[in-house]
């Protein structure tokens, strides 16, 4: 079941930008791995962190950031994944990272949840460096 | 957090296509004499083998997603549409690497209609098990 949820490294900066919602799960530590149960950030002791599954997380981008992750298959003889991010308010795509010109180019994934992991990552960085 | 599991009804099919996935909520239901249908929504990770009388498991969407592609080889995709501003999907065949559906819109009869996100996954995850449940 660990796999629904979000890293400890990128629940850790998503706790950073805001993120407060209610969760099914939290990273007791760093090294202590995920604990389940209906959870809120004012349960939370010490280093505990709230660990928000994937969907939960884009959803949160989508309603707080308006920036709306999209993963996208590619035929490349057998299928690989990439994924592009969308300014919901505009309705352009401001980042595409197989598509997309120069240096945003980082090629395909093997799997869906590499790319999936990868645009939540493009997600929090792009949040990251606005608040910076 | 509701809106993150599948609904009682699809639950149910998935369980018949053989969904038995610890999950982080479970269906209640209870059809009463008066064949009023009662269903709720319980919020606790919850085990196929110690499932109690009159419920099932709900899974999360992503689960649910998850299990098509690693039992079924199918891959979906909620894809925007800037023609219709609104999402579209479609699913592919992973192992043969073939479309199984163009991307799919509502279609009220008289026009192309795209679909909010929360609803393209909708529909496209009753494709998905009517696929499944077709074979």
């Amino acid at each position: 079941m660990e796999k629904e949820f979000v890293p400890y490294e990128l629940a850790l900066r998503l706790k950073k930008l805001g993120f407060d919602e209610p969760c099914f799960s939290w990273h007791a530590s760093k090294t202590h791995g995920l604990a389940y149960g209906k959870v809120i950030k004012s349960d939370l002791i010490q280093d505990a962190v709230l660990a928000p599954t994937f969907s939960q997380a884009f959803r949160w981008f989508s309603d707080k950031h308006n920036l709306h992750g999209e993963l996208y298959t590619v035929d490349m003889g057998a299928i690989e994944y990439c994924f592009q991010i969308r300014d919901l308010y505009s309705e352009n795509y401001i980042y595409d990272n197989f598509m997309g010109a120069g240096d945003s180019y980082s090629g395909t994934f093997d799997s869906f949840e590499e790319s999936e992991l990868e645009c939540l990552k493009k997600l929090i960085k792009i949040i990251e460096n606005k608040i910076q | 957090m509701e809106k993150e599991f599948v609904p009682y009804e699809l639950a149910l099919r998935l369980k018949e296509l053989g969904f038995n996935e610890p999950c982080f909520g479970r269906w209640w239901f209870r059809a009463d004499m008066h064949k009023l249908n009662e269903e709720e929504l319980e919020i606790l990770r919850s085990n196929y083998f110690e499932l109690p009388e009159h419920y099932i498991l709900a899974p999360l969407f992503q689960q649910a997603f998850r299990w098509f592609r690693e039992k079924h080889s199918l891959q979906h995709e909620v894809y925007y549409l800037d023609d219709l501003i609104k999402n579209g999907y479609k699913i592919t065949d992973a192992l043969t690497n073939t479309e199984l559906t163009e991307f799919q819109y509502k279609d009220n009869y008289f026009e192309l209609r795209g679909y909010e996100f929360e609803e393209a996954e909708l529909d496209c995850l009753k494709k998905l098990i009517e696929i499944i449940e077709s074979k």
